[in-house]
């Protein structure tokens, strides 16, 4: 049996890939289109995996102790079930500003209700670009993150490239009567105050409590 | 035992045989009591957001890598199943003059990130290769293959020099380690003894050799993904901005924090440009530092060839890596 034990890992692990990305639990880790990789790399496991224990009498060298490491990711899941990055790392994250300003994004395009659905990081880029938004009424989806030093809550979104490791932080101040704890998803519609090549601010018009997206980060 | 050839990389030091069931038990005691007691702690502290917000990070980088680790895992499993033995060192150039910088150009030739080029230099060497120009290649493979040269150019717009920077750097920087470990570096045996006769044919050798390449390169990205998830989370940013202004400092700084940040290759563009703070320079610096040296990229290493060898392997990288980006940097940028 102990012989089989590098399978065993391979199968473990693979199995429990396949749980995140069937699940769609993976988003709040990596990048949405990681999912076909993440699939991939689950089937080859599984199947190196399973023609090992399967396959009769091959030998099979030791893992080394440090594979044992491999219960780590496992117990994380388990146990912490880890959630999308939140409020608690907005106040450590870079800002997403400093890219957001040498991306170049489309026009707006306003629904019919006369509203534009945005990303958070696509607003502060498009503001700190030039491009003049005052109004605009737009539609905002994001967390609560605490308040601002004028007291405004702060709307905020992380942008994620490849993992959330990468992941850097937009926010949007929101001038609007009523609070919300922190983490709380909300959908907010306002215009836009602040000139162009400022930090944009919302004036809200109307907002309500969502579920968290599927997908959490932005692009 | 894991008899993966590379770890004849460590010279000297013998990979142990096979230990003993009681002897394992004995040792096993101290860590299963270990990890007895930290399973406690995180059970108890699963709700705090410091937990939480690690967890994340750790898994993130997991995760992001395990696909390329699967990939890297699988050629290097293809080398050691179907290029039959002796072949590679006929083919290759015997002159580290000549084999290194090829070495570098194959780079061009594997798309992924630095993941996957751990364990392919691993096999390479393990079929005869000359240790130096797999090192070349699996310190340019990650920085210049299309996807990520397309991502760097992506992430900065109007820019062209950037990415063109980026590949010439890290191309130089790679050949110079290959050309100084193959004249310095310790003469390390090479290792056709050390080939399986697995049965069961090809299949089953890719097989084999696949589960034990992941095996013994997964439990060290766990490491490194843990070591990034502390540094991301437990350092604060606010200490950037301070250094940015001086230009030494910024190189240092950078430098520094490819390493302990471990962000992806295919990535790290992005996270470069976002630094506007700092100088186009010290950003090429990140770029090129990253592929090469990162706490995680050096787990792998050291579980792959050895502590022995990432201890000299290491410092050349990160020091290669610095002064080609800076030099490159000041005549490109």
């Amino acid at each position: 049996m102990r012989t089989r034990l590098a399978s065993l890992v391979a199968l473990g692990t693979g199995a429990l890939v396949l749980r995140l990305v069937v699940a769609h639990a993976y988003t709040a880790y990596v990048k949405p289109g990681a999912g076909v990789d993440l699939l991939l790399a689950a089937g080859v496991l599984l199947l190196t995996g399973a023609a090992g224990l399967l396959s009769p009498a091959t030998e099979e060298h030791r893992p080394p102790p440090v594979a044992a490491l491999l219960v780590v990711p496992l117990v994380l899941l388990v146990v912490v079930a880890p959630p999308a990055l939140g409020s608690f790392y907005a106040r450590h994250a870079s800002s997403s500003a400093g890219l957001a300003r040498t991306a170049a994004y489309p026009p707006l395009i306003a629904g019919p209700d006369g509203t534009a659905t945005a990303s958070l990081v696509s607003v502060v880029g498009r503001s700190l670009r030039g491009q003049d938004l005052r109004g605009t009424r737009l539609r905002l989806t994001g967390f609560v993150s605490g308040r601002d030093r004028q007291g405004r809550l702060l709307l905020t979104r992380f942008s994620v490239k490849c993992c959330a490791a990468d992941a850097t932080v937009s926010q949007v101040p929101l001038v609007m009567r009523g609070s919300a704890p922190d983490d709380t998803w909300l959908e907010v519609t306002g215009t836009v105050t602040t000139a162009p090549g400022a930090l944009p601010v919302l004036q809200v018009l109307s907002s309500r409590d969502v579920e968290a997206p599927e997908d959490p980060y932005e692009a | 035992m894991t008899l993966t050839a590379p770890q004849d990389v460590r010279g000297h030091e013998h990979p142990q045989g096979p230990v003993a069931p009681e002897v394992t038990r004995g040792r096993a005691l101290p860590w299963l009591v270990l990890g007895a007691c930290v399973l406690a702690a995180v059970v108890r502290l699963r709700a705090e957001p410091l937990l939480q917000t690690w967890s994340t990070v750790a898994l993130a980088v997991v995760l992001q890598a395990l696909p390329f680790l699967v990939l890297g895992t699988l050629l290097s499993g293809a080398v050691a199943a179907f290029v039959p033995e002796g072949v590679l060192p006929r083919l290759v150039p015997r002159r580290p003059v000549v084999a290194v910088p090829l070495a570098g150009l194959l780079g061009f030739a594997l798309p992924g990130c630095e993941c996957s080029s751990v364990p392919v230099a691993g096999r390479l060497i393990g079929a005869g290769a000359p240790p130096a120009a797999a090192f070349t290649f699996m310190l340019a493979a990650p920085a210049i293959n299309p996807v990520v040269v397309v991502a760097t150019a992506v992430a900065f717009p109007g820019h062209p020099e950037v990415p063109t920077a980026r590949v010439v750097a890290s191309l130089v920087a790679a050949i110079a380690v290959g050309l100084v470990w193959a004249r310095w570096g310790p003469r390390l045996q090479q290792c056709a003894a050390h080939e399986h006769h697995h049965g069961g044919g090809r299949l089953m050798a890719l097989r084999s050799a696949l589960v034990e390449d992941f095996t013994s390169s997964a439990g060290w990205l766990v490491l490194g993904g843990a070591t990034a998830a502390s540094l991301q989370t437990l350092v604060p940013r606010d200490l950037l901005d301070i250094v940015a202004g001086s230009s030494v400092g910024a190189v240092v700084v950078l430098a520094v924090l490819a390493v302990l940040l471990a962000v992806c290759s295919e990535a790290d563009a992005f996270v470069a440009a976002g630094l506007t703070q700092f100088s186009l320079t010290s950003r090429l610096v990140f770029m090129t530092v990253g592929p090469m040296v990162d706490v995680k990229l050096v787990a792998l290493q050291a579980g792959a060839f050895g502590r022995g060898f990432v201890v000299r392997f290491a410092p050349l990288a990160l020091a290669c890596a610095v002064v080609s980006a800076v030099l490159v940097g000041s005549v490109l940028l």
